[in-house]
């Protein structure tokens, strides 16, 4: 038992490879993953129980009804919905095949409100991971009170983003917040945000990348934190600048993260704003901030239409799989385990 | 190339070490910068909370004055704050208490055993990656009318218990942990969920939780060994 | 891991018959099946509290020690006790007014149960007029829908032809309440009969009136008993307001496509919408592009720029700039009495201005919802739901009603008991919504508003509003785009109903 110990930290190092079927964990003293012929420590076999057949299903069977009633199949109604125009009672429903999803593609508030998503998206995302990036990087050069920054980066993230949002109303509010008040003698722009689309737009992304600003900096700052300082060091030594050492070699090496921080802000931005549109704005002034998501569920709910609403959640989720796969396909070959 | 070293690293006193100090304060400085205008809102939440409703809507300030108490008071009785708080706390625990039962589960359950539907158990758990809760709410309020379970702590507590990010975590967990051959056997599974459920409540990720049970790894060695082949 | 136990706790604070008043948090389910489980878990020494006659809302099942057994066992005897001696017929009401209205709901409810012991009315408060409709619409789909829903006007379309609806009127007549339906105010009657039958009882109706702030008009040198009676005078007043100092704005707006175009045509004798509003028939069309609509909203649009008119928003979102003395009038609804006499603002109230020639002065149109009651429950709980329904009709208690609200009376005894008393000579502006709705005879274009998918239309009216007056369409293109969304709209609800 004391070798397996020992064995185990010093081998903690070591890149890690799973072949195919995740069944043998290998540690290759070769880099990249070497195939079985070249393999150099098999270090141990998953650990399989046999002995109780029906032991697995009893531990799966929770999740598994869980996600049949809560996940399946509300999505395979909404599918099923998507398809007829029914009246809010439910009383006459009519099969229409594509019908909805036409007519949707076809109303310009529809294709409106794409565009809106986007730049939305867009907005929170690319801002939002560049701010972090630099913050990160700052908080990597202070070593003593990291933690103490790193607590007060974070704390925003702990913040419901309906909450957020109306803090970041009273600080924007056109008459009594303290944010146009100071900008009054300086930028021109309407604060405005019941009638100014553009206010509207400026008040849900800044608080949407404000609330979201301490996952990206964990997430980069373990990254960071997992880059070797000797090359940087070696960098400078070598000649170069602070910034062409950012550049050229922390940057590259903080892909994986970069990317998996850039997706993971897009299904933010797409999906868990709801709240914040709801609880501030409301679509915004004529339908400035009616992103997607919004709505499916002002079309469902407030408006009634089952049917137009269907159609919008089937192409949201159609959205949200596309961007998990990609997503999952890159992680899991990028990030070794 | 050798010299440059030096004047960086072998330097103790004089200019060099005036340049890394300015280095450091430049970089503290621009922290705290950051973390003020990151904490704004919180500090002009606080500052209007102390504020009266005239206060509030006038020229705005920074200004702490002295309704704090009051403005406090009505609001918890206004919205009956206690039993949101209540709500609020009641469900957080009890959907966390399930959805980590359930993930320690399920993960283990996928991760050591080997049975004829491991697969689409598998993808039947992942694919709910793909399906954001806003999407299919509809549908969703649907089902948990049918079910009665409208305004009821269960439809609230239920549904969020099967979660997928839960049974990745420790699908993570339990394939960073080795098996390995030795003689002495003790143990059931269901005692190593019970090791990754305390284990759990102190870690965060599985890196550290991987660490933490570090010293009870050879009991879990021995443990799993006693079901290997 | 096993979790077993019946521990159920109760979610909803209730009260008991015979007043008792309990806030435990314990829920209750009823089952068969789990209660044969209880018990004989009871037996064993081992569970808890297992009740009866109770609504389902789901368990919580935790293991539970004998030291706790022996008290919530005498609890479990208590409750029991005490539904079994008093079983009262449920009733669920489910309302959408928060603040002081929900709370002269409750007492509504509170007062009908405490004057009979065969029904209980449960009001719930269940959110927004939009969120109450749909839970009440999924709670229907899925057989337990409330008794009695609270629905905004804009719902009446919806609702009349869902099926899922017991009309009032019928509901009386199976039951055998006589009823005086002559009794009923004219406009508000107007807006809720199909073929000279009521459908749904008016609840909370309301209509806009004339908000200003006397101490801004005497602070500008205008006569505070002098409100303006015409859209011109507003102007001049508005004028003379902001260049003596006295307010930021002249006015804002409450509500803003319902006051200002919905109210607006009708107070002027027009028709919002063809087919007498949708009341003769599908094939719908908007009117607001007209010639009136037209003139009304580009002089909204030009006291915008000028910032004689202020946009706050929809709905009560403008509220606060009133409240504020930013601005020195708003029309709004007449429910919003309550709230002004407890904000301390020294306020009065007037009739809504008018463009005068050549537009008559015609009736306003009632805004507000109504109590509709849904098919799919037992006769014993529709006699039930008809007593409670004729309680809340009572003369007596609309003029209660009207008192602690605002919203108008519906009946004329109820009117003549407020009348008798001196109330409007103490309270004037309460006279004022009721005067609008009768000022004549409704006419055909003015009786109300029945259109399919309103909710939508009127977002969609607000929406183009909102284009206008933030300058990004002219009035006219505002306007024609909102009439053409409009119909659509009204063309695809028509569709489904052929």
């Amino acid at each position: 038992m004391m070798q397996s110990r020992e064995l185990t930290s010093s081998l903690r190092n070591l890149p890690k490879c799973t072949n195919r079927r995740n069944q043998h964990t290998v540690w290759s003293l070769s880099k990249p993953c070497a195939t079985s012929k070249e393999r150099v420590i098999v270090m141990s076999q998953q650990v399989v129980f046999k002995k109780n057949k029906w032991l697995p299903y009893i531990l799966l069977a929770p999740q598994i009804v869980i996600t049949i009633v809560f996940f399946f199949w509300p999505a395979i109604t909404s599918l099923r919905l998507a398809l007829y125009r029914t009246t809010p009672f439910g009383d006459r429903t009519f099969f229409v095949g594509s019908q909805n999803f036409q007519r949707l593609f076809a109303s310009p508030q529809y294709q409106r409100s794409l565009i809106t998503t986007l730049m939305f998206s867009a907005s929170v995302t690319l801002l939002g991971v560049a701010i972090s990036l630099c913050i990160a990087l700052l908080l990597n050069q202070a070593v003593r009170g990291r933690t103490v920054y790193r607590t007060a980066i974070l704390w925003p993230y702990g913040v419901a983003l309906p909450i957020s949002g109306i803090l970041w109303m009273f600080m924007m509010h056109p008459t009594f917040g303290i944010v146009p008040y100071f900008f009054e003698g300086i930028i021109d722009f309407n604060f405005d945000w019941i009638l100014n689309g553009n206010a509207a737009m400026l008040l849900v992304i800044l608080t949407a990348i404000w609330t979201n600003l301490g996952y990206n900096v964990a997430f980069f700052l373990a990254g960071l934190q997992a880059i070797p300082k000797s090359l940087q060091e070696a960098a400078l030594v070598d000649g170069a600048t602070s910034l062409k050492a950012i550049r050229y070699i922390t940057l590259p090496l903080l892909s994986p993260t970069t990317f998996f921080l850039l997706v993971m802000n897009v299904v933010y931005s797409l999906f868990d704003t709801f709240g914040l549109i709801d609880a501030v704005t409301k679509g915004g002034p004529g339908n400035a901030t009616e992103i997607l998501i919004y709505k499916a569920y002002k079309d469902g709910i407030i408006s009634l239409n089952l049917g137009s609403s269907a159609a919008q959640s089937v192409i949201l989720m159609v959205l949200a799989t596309l961007l998990t796969v990609f997503q999952f396909g890159f992680i899991e070959r990028k990030v070794s385990y | 190339m050798s010299q440059k070293t030096a004047k960086q690293t072998n330097v103790l006193g004089g200019l060099q070490l005036n340049k890394v100090n300015w280095e450091k304060l430049y970089i503290h400085l621009l922290l705290i910068t950051i973390v003020l205008i990151i904490g704004f809102p919180l500090i002009y939440a606080f500052a209007i909370s102390t504020q009266s409703l005239q206060e509030v809507v006038g020229r705005p300030t920074l200004r702490i004055s002295n309704n704090l108490l009051g403005n406090y008071r009505e609001a918890w009785v206004r919205s009956d704050l206690g039993r949101l708080l209540f709500n609020s706390i009641f469900v957080a625990l009890t959907s966390t208490i399930g959805k980590i039962t359930m993930a320690i589960l399920s993960a283990f359950a996928i991760v050591f055993f080997n049975f004829r539907f491991k697969s689409l158990a598998f993808w039947t758990i992942f694919i709910t990656l793909m399906l954001p809760v806003p999407v299919r709410i509809v549908s969703t309020y649907q089902v948990i009318s049918d079910l009665g379970w409208l305004n009821s702590y269960v439809g609230l507590t239920v549904p969020l218990m099967a979660s997928a990010t839960g049974t990745f975590f420790f699908r993570q967990f339990y394939r960073t942990i080795p098996g390995q051959t030795t003689e002495t056997s003790w143990g059931r599974p269901h005692e190593v969920s019970v090791v990754c459920l305390t284990s759990q409540f102190m870690g965060q990720y599985c890196r550290l939780v991987c660490g933490l049970v570090h010293l009870r790894l050879e009991s879990i060695l021995v443990a799993t060994h006693d079901y290997s082949h | 891991m096993v979790i077993t136990g019946c521990i159920f706790t109760i979610l909803k604070e209730g009260n008991l018959s015979g007043g008792m008043d309990y806030r435990l948090p314990i829920t209750v389910t009823h089952s068969h099946k789990l209660d044969l489980y209880c018990l004989h878990k009871i037996i064993r020494g081992r569970v808890v509290l297992v009740y009866q006659d109770f609504r389902i809302r789901g368990g919580i099942s935790v293991r539970f020690s004998s030291k706790n057994l022996v008290a919530l066992v005498v609890l479990t005897v208590i409750l029991a006790g005490a539904s079994v001696a008093n079983a009262k017929t449920q009733i669920d009401f489910w309302f959408s007014l928060g603040g002081q209205l929900g709370e002269t709901v409750q007492q509504l409810v509170t007062d009908f149960n405490n004057s009979q012991d065969e029904f209980e009315v449960v009001a719930f408060f269940r959110g927004a007029y939009a969120e109450s409709m749909t839970a009440a619409i999924a709670a229907y789909r899925a057989g337990n829908a409330p008794h009695i829903l609270q629905v905004y006007e804009v719902g009446t379309q919806t609702m009349l032809l869902s099926g899922a609806i017991y009309p009032v009127y019928q509901l009386m007549e199976e039951q055998g309440i006589e009823i005086d339906w002559d009794d009923f105010v004219s406009a508000v009657y107007a807006y809720y009969t199909h073929k000279g039958d009521l459908y749904s009882l008016p609840f909370n109706s309301s209509s806009p009136i004339f908000f200003y702030n006397r101490d801004i008009f005497e602070a500008a040198g205008l006569d505070p008993d002098r409100p303006p009676q015409t859209w011109q005078e507003v102007e001049e007043y508005s004028r003379q307001i902001i260049e003596s100092g006295a307010a930021r704005y002249g006015f804002t707006t409450g509500w803003p496509a319902w006051v200002q175009l919905e109210t607006m045509h009708a107070w002027h004798g027009l028709p919002f919408a063809s087919q007498g509003n949708g009341f003769d028939g599908l094939d719908v069309e908007l009117l607001i592009n007209g010639e009136f609509g037209m003139k009304h909203m580009s002089a909204l649009a030009r006291w915008q720029e000028e910032g004689i008119f202020h946009y706050g928003g929809r709905g009560d979102s403008a509220n606060w700039i009133f409240m504020n003395e930013d601005a020195a009038m708003m029309p709004h609804s007449s429910a919003l009495i309550g709230s002004m006499k407890q904000s301390g603002l020294n306020w009065d109230a007037a009739m809504l201005p008018h463009w005068g020639e050549p537009y008559p002065m015609t009736n306003t149109i009632i805004g507000g919802a109504t109590l509709w009651v849904l098919k799919g429950h037992s006769e014993e709980e529709y006699r039930g739901v008809a007593e409670f329904l004729n309680f809340v009709a009572q003369p007596e208690q609309q003029a209660w009603w009207h008192k602690q609200t605002g919203y108008v009376p519906i009946t004329n005894s109820a009117a003549a008991i407020l009348e008798a008393e001196g109330h409007f000579e103490k309270e004037p502006y309460q006279r004022i919504a009721i005067d609008q709705l009768n000022y004549s005879d409704p006419t055909p274009d003015t009786k109300g508003l029945r259109l399919g998918n309103f909710v939508e239309i009127r977002n969609v009216v607000e929406e183009e509003m909102e284009n206008i007056f933030a300058g990004n369409k002219s009035v006219e293109d505002g306007l024609n785009d909102a009439v053409k969304r409009a119909n659509q709209l009204l063309e695809e609800f028509a569709e489904m109903y052929q």
